[in-house]
C-alpha cells in the first residue's frame, strides 16, 4: 500500500514522443486506469513506473521515496502482464511461489502464502498444472495471485483481460476490482477498453497521443467529459455544432434556438462550439408537440438491437433533405419495449434537454498540436 | 464436420470401389519404398547375423560389441569426431543465434538464416577441396599464420586427422545449430524476464530457474541432431582423408568398394550398429523436441 | 548503457560469424582463380571445357530431374490420398518417411549393393542402371519431399476442399487437378527445388555404385588437377546458393521463413 505520484514523465523513442510531461499523484489503495487507444502512451508509462523503461525526465515517487533510478526487481511493485508472462516450466503454484523464493522466505512460510493465495483465487484443484494446461481465466488468476503474493507496494496491471474471451472478461473485472479492494492495495491499470476503465476504476486518466486528455471519476469523464477527444473515445457520442450565444447567461444558440447548457461560461462570445448529448439523454417527441428547447427532425434509417435499449440511427433533415449525402446521423437510444413506434423510414422528432448536454470548444481549438 | 452430398452421393459400393481405386494409387509409392528402402536395410540387418563362411545366426560380425579392437575403433572415432564438432558447432551456434536475438534486427536474422542454410547444405567434396584451400598445408590461412611465425602443421596439427575433420564438420554444424536453436531461442519472451524481475529476482536467477529449464530440451535435441548429422557422414571425410581415418561410414565404404579386409558381415554389423545410433538421436530428438514444444508454442 | 555492452557484444560474435562464413570461400577462390601470381579465370575455363565434367554435369542434372519428377508425381498423390482417406496409414507414412534419417546414404547404398549388385539375392542386378541410381535418390529425398508436400496439404485444408468440390459434383481426379495441385504449388516447387539440390551434391551413393555424377568427377579430378576441382568448388557452392536462394523466395511466398535443412552429406 502506498501512494504513487508520477511528476512530469516524458519518454521518447529515437525522436518518437511516447510519453509528454505526465503528471499524477495516485492515494492510498486508489485504483486509477489509464485509458486510451494504442500508442497514446499508457503503457509506457506504466512501465516507466515499472522501472522496465527509464524515463528522459521527470521521475517516480513512491511513499516520499524517490524510485526512478532504482531497477525493476528493487521496486517492490507487482505487475501482471498482458499476456501473463507465466513461467512456462513451473506449475500454477511454483509460478505464485517464485517471488516468495526470491524473497528468501522460509519454506513452512512460503508453502502457507502460497496455499493462501491458491484458495483466494479458486486455484486449489489446478495448483500442479503447467500455463498451458490452465484456462485463461485460470492463467489470469495465476499472474493476478504471482502479482500480489509477495505484498506488493503498487500493483500494475497491464491490458490484464486482454487475451480473454468477453464473457470471462465481465466476470474477472468484476474479481480485480473486489481483490484489489479487499487487499486495499493501491493499483494502476492499462487498458483500451472503456467499459473496463469505468467499471472498475475510482478513477479514469484518458491519454492520447502521449499526453493526459483528462483525469477524473468513471461518472466525471462520462457524463462530463471535457475534451472532444474523451467524448468520442467513451460511449456513443452525438455533437452538434453550436455557437456561445451569451457567456454570461450560459447561453448557446443552434439553428435559431438558445437554450442554457452547461459549459458555455467557459467560452468566448461568438466562437463556435461542440455540443454533447449521449444517445440515452435524447427524448423522442409525440407526434405533434412543440417544445420550447432545441430539437432535431429526421427520418429512421436503422434500428439496432441493444437489449433493454434500442438505438435509433436518425438521418438529420427533412423530406429530401433526409436522403442527401453529408447530413448528421444521429444515434438515439429508446426502451426497446416502445421501439416499434419508430421503424426504419418514419419521420421523428427529438428533444435535446438542455440539462442533459454539455457544450465544448470545437475541434479547431481543442486538439494539441502534434509534436 | 457434415457434408452435403444431396444429389449423386456415391452407394456403398461404388463408395468401396473408388476407396479401392485410390488404394491403387498408393502402390507406386509403397513398390518403391519397399524395393529401395525396405528390403535392402532388412537385407543388411539379416546379412548381419549371417556367419562368414557357414550357413545359420551367429554374433560373430558384432565384435564391436565384445570391445574387439579393429571393430571398436571406428565407433570411437566416429564418436569423438560428432562428439567434438557437435560441441564446437554447438556453442558456437548457440552463441551466435542468442547474437542475432539481441541484436532484434529482423534484417540481419533473415541474412543470417540464408547465410546459414547455404552453409549448412555446402557439404561433401566441395567443402573438403574448401578447407584444403583454406587450412591444407599450403592453404590461405596456414600460410598466413607461418607469416606470423606460426606454423601449425610442424607444431602437429593436420587437416586429415580427427582434430581437422572437427574443423570442417563444425563448417556445416555451427550453422545447423544456428537453424536448429534461432526458433527456441526466440520463443523465450521478453516478458518471463520482465515478470522475474518485477518479483525481485536477479538476472542470473532468472536465467538458473527459467530460460535454462525452458530451453534444455531444445538443447538437447538440437545437439542430438548435429550428433547424428556427422555420425552418419561420409563424402566429406572421404574427399578429405581419402578413406585413411577409420570411422563407421568409411569402414562401410571399404566394404561395399570390395577391400578384402572387411568381410560383407562386418560391413552389415557396422551399418546395423550406425543405424542404431542414428535411431538413438533422431528418436531422442523427436521426444525432446515434443516436450519442448509444450511449453514454447504458445 | 548495459544495452551498449549488449549489441557489442552481438556485433562481434556476429562479425565473426560472418568471417567464419566467407573466409573459406575466399581460400578457395584465391587458390583456384590464380596462377601462383595472377588472377585468372583460366582453370575454371579449363574445368568447364573438359569433356568429362560436362558428361558428368548432364548425368546430375538428367538424373536429379527425373528423380524430381518422378518423387512429385508419386508423393503429390500419396500424401493428398492419406490425409484424404486412409487417414489410418498416416502415422506409418510418416515413419517410412523419416526412416532415411536414420538410415544415412553410406548404409543404404551398402543395402542397395546388396540386394541390386552382382550377387543380388534377387536376381535383379542394377549395377550401372540409372534405375538404381534414381530409386535410392527417390529414398534419400523423401524425408524432404513428402514433408513439404504434406504440410501444404494440411495448410490449405485439402479435406474441405475436396468436400466442397464433390457437393459441387466434381469427381477425384478433377479435384485433384484443379483444386489440390494448384492450391499446394508452392509446396510442391519446394519439395521439387529440394530434390534437386540434394541430388546434385549427393556422393556417396554414385560414388561407390559407380556413377560419374559431377560431385564424384569433382572428387576424381582433384589428384590431377586439384586448381580445376577447386575451381568447380565455386560451381558447386552457386548452385547451394541458387537452390537456398530459390527455396526461400518459394518459401517466403508460402508464408514461412522459407529455409529448410538438409542433412549434410
Amino acid at each position: 500500500m502506498a501512494r504513487v505520484e508520477l511528476n512530469g514523465i516524458s519518454k521518447r523513442f529515437g525522436g518518437q514522443v511516447a510519453v509528454e510531461d505526465f503528471d499524477l499523484s495516485i492515494g492510498d489503495g486508489e485504483m486509477v486506469t489509464f485509458l486510451g487507444p494504442s500508442g497514446c502512451g499508457k503503457t509506457t508509462t506504466l512501465r516507466v513506473t515499472a522501472g522496465f523503461e527509464f524515463p528522459d525526465s521527470g521521475s517516480v515517487v513512491v511513499d516520499g521515496k524517490d524510485v526512478t533510478a532504482l531497477p525493476a526487481n528493487r521496486r517492490g511493485m507487482g505487475m501482471v502482464f498482458q499476456g501473463y508472462a507465466l513461467f512456462p516450466n513451473m506449475s500454477a503454484a511454483d509460478n505464485i511461489e517464485y517471488g516468495l523464493k526470491v524473497r528468501k522466505q522460509p519454506a513452512d512460510q512460503r508453502k502457507r502464502r502460497v496455499a493462501e493465495m491458491l484458495e483466494l483465487f479458486g486455484l486449489g484443484h489446478v495448483s500442479k498444472n503447467f500455463p498451458s494446461q490452465l484456462s485463461g481465466g485460470q492463467q489470469q488468476r495465476t499472474a493476478f495471485a504471482r502479482a500480489v503474493a509477495v505484498e506488493p507496494s503498487v500493483l500494475l496491471l497491464d491490458e490484464p483481460l486482454s487475451a480473454v474471451d468477453a464473457k470471462v472478461r465481465e466476470e474477472l473485472r468484476t474479481e480485480i476490482r473486489r481483490m484489489q479492494l479487499r487487499l486495499g492495495i493501491t493499483a494502476i491499470l492499462v487498458t483500451h477498453d472503456q467499459s473496463e476503465a469505468l467499471s472498475i476504476s475510482d478513477r479514469v486518466v484518458v491519454m492520447s497521443r502521449g499526453r493526459i486528455e483528462e483525469i477524473g471519476t468513471p461518472s466525471q469523464i462520462y457524463a462530463e467529459p471535457r475534451s472532444e477527444f474523451t467524448a468520442s473515445f467513451i460511449g456513443a457520442m452525438n455533437e452538434f455544432p453550436v455557437r456561445i450565444a451569451s457567456r454570461s447567461e450560459g447561453m448557446v444558440e443552434r439553428e435559431g434556438v438558445r437554450f442554457a447548457v452547461s459549459g458555455a461560461s467557459e467560452l468566448a462570445d461568438g466562437s463556435e462550439g461542440l455540443l454533447l448529448v449521449r444517445p440515452e439523454s435524447l427524448d423522442p417527441l409525440e407526434s405533434g408537440a412543440t417544445p420550447a428547447g432545441p430539437v432535431i427532425r429526421g427520418r429512421v434509417e436503422v434500428q439496432t438491437f441493444l437489449g433493454s435499449q434500442t438505438r435509433l440511427l436518425v438521418r438529420e433533415g427533412s423530406g429530401e433533405d433526409a436522403t442527401v449525402h453529408g447530413s448528421r446521423l444521429v444515434s438515439v437510444d429508446v426502451p426497446s419495449a416502445n421501439a416499434e413506434r419508430w421503424p426504419a423510414g418514419t419521420e421523428i422528432a427529438v428533444a435535446i434537454p438542455p440539462r442533459a448536454a454539455r457544450v465544448i470548444a470545437a475541434r479547431a481549438s481543442v486538439v494539441p498540436q502534434a509534436p | 464436420m457434415s457434408t452435403t452430398r444431396s444429389t449423386g452421393a456415391p452407394s456403398p459400393t461404388v463408395a468401396r470401389r473408388r476407396g479401392g481405386l485410390a488404394a491403387l494409387a498408393l502402390l507406386p509409392f509403397a513398390f518403391l519404398v519397399l524395393f529401395f528402402l525396405l528390403i535392402p536395410a532388412v537385407s543388411l540387418l539379416v546379412g548381419s547375423f549371417h556367419p562368414s563362411k557357414a550357413s545359420g545366426l551367429t554374433l560373430e560380425n558384432f565384435g564391436y560389441l565384445r570391445g574387439d579392437d579393429k571393430s571398436l575403433q571406428p565407433f570411437v572415432n566416429s564418436f569423438i569426431l560428432s562428439f567434438s564438432s557437435m560441441v564446437t558447432g554447438g556453442v558456437l551456434g548457440l552463441l551466435i543465434a542468442q547474437a542475432l536475438v539481441s541484436s532484434r534486427s529482423p534484417r540481419l536474422e533473415q541474412l543470417t538464416i540464408t547465410f546459414s542454410s547455404v552453409a549448412a547444405n555446402f557439404a561433401g567434396v566441395p567443402l573438403a577441396f574448401a578447407y584444403i584451400a583454406t587450412i591444407g598445408v599450403s592453404g590461405l590461412i596456414t600460410r598466413f599464420l607461418v607469416g606470423f611465425g606460426l606454423d601449425i602443421y610442424s607444431a602437429g596439427f593436420t587437416l586429415y586427422s580427427l582434430a581437422g575433420l572437427t574443423l570442417v564438420y563444425t563448417y556445416f554444424q555451427l550453422p545447423l545449430m544456428v537453424l536448429l536453436m534461432l526458433p527456441a531461442l526466440k520463443a523465450v519472451r521478453r516478458e518471463w524476464g520482465e515478470a522475474s524481475d518485477n518479483l525481485g529476482a536477479t538476472r542470473w536467477r532468472y536465467i538458473r530457474s527459467v530460460v535454462i529449464p525452458v530451453l534444455t530440451p531444445s538443447l538437447i535435441a538440437s545437439l542430438l541432431l548435429l550428433f547424428a548429422n556427422s555420425f552418419g557422414a561420409y563424402a566429406t571425410a572421404y574427399a578429405l582423408t581419402t578413406g585413411f581415418v577409420s570411422l563407421v561410414p568409411i569402414n562401410i565404404s571399404n566394404v561395399i568398394a570390395g577391400n578384402v579386409f572387411f568381410d560383407p558381415g562386418l560391413g552389415d554389423a557396422l551399418a546395423v550398429g550406425l543405424a542404431v545410433v542414428m535411431t538413438v538421436c533422431v528418436g531422442g530428438q523427436a521426444i525432446l523436441q515434443r516436450r519442448a514444444s509444450r511449453w514454447l508454442n504458445r | 548503457m548495459r544495452r551498449r555492452n549488449n549489441t557489442a557484444w552481438a556485433v562481434a560474435v556476429i562479425v565473426f560469424a560472418f568471417l567464419y562464413f566467407t573466409v573459406p570461400l575466399v581460400a578457395t577462390a584465391a587458390f583456384a582463380l590464380s596462377d601462383g601470381r595472377h588472377f585468372t579465370f583460366q582453370p575454371l575455363f579449363d574445368a568447364l571445357a573438359r569433356d568429362d565434367f560436362q558428361s558428368a554435369m548432364e548425368l546430375s542434372i538428367g538424373i536429379a530431374i527425373l528423380t524430381t519428377i518422378l518423387s512429385i508425381v508419386i508423393v503429390a498423390p500419396t500424401s493428398y490420398l492419406i490425409v484424404l482417406r486412409f487417414r489410418r496409414l498416416r502415422t506409418l507414412v510418416d515413419f517410412v518417411t523419416i526412416l532415411p534419417f536414420v538410415i544415412p546414404p553410406i548404409i543404404l547404398t551398402l543395402g542397395l549393393r546388396q540386394v541390386y549388385g552382382v550377387e543380388s539375392p534377387l536376381g535383379i542386378n542394377l549395377v550401372g542402371s540409372p534405375i538404381l541410381l534414381i530409386g535410392g535418390y527417390f529414398i534419400l529425398s523423401l524425408p524432404f519431399t513428402y514433408r513439404a508436400v504434406d504440410n501444404a496439404m494440411r495448410a490449405v485444408d485439402v479435406v474441405t476442399l475436396t468436400e466442397a468440390s464433390e457437393s459441387l459434383g466434381a469427381g477425384g481426379v478433377r479435384t485433384f487437378r484443379a483444386l489440390i495441385l494448384p492450391g499446394t504449388m508452392l509446396g510442391i516447387i519446394s519439395a521439387a527445388l529440394l530434390s534437386f539440390t540434394t541430388i546434385m551434391g549427393e556422393f556417396t551413393l554414385a560414388s561407390l555404385l559407380g556413377y560419374a555424377t559431377f560431385p564424384v568427377f569433382l572428387n576424381n579430378v582433384y589428384a590431377s588437377e586439384a586448381r580445376q576441382a577447386t575451381a568447380l568448388v565455386i560451381v558447386s557452392f552457386l548452385i547451394t546458393w541458387a537452390g537456398v536462394l530459390a527455396l526461400a523466395v518459394v518459401g517466403r511466398r508460402a508464408g514461412g521463413s522459407g529455409i529448410a535443412v538438409r542433412r549434410a552429406a
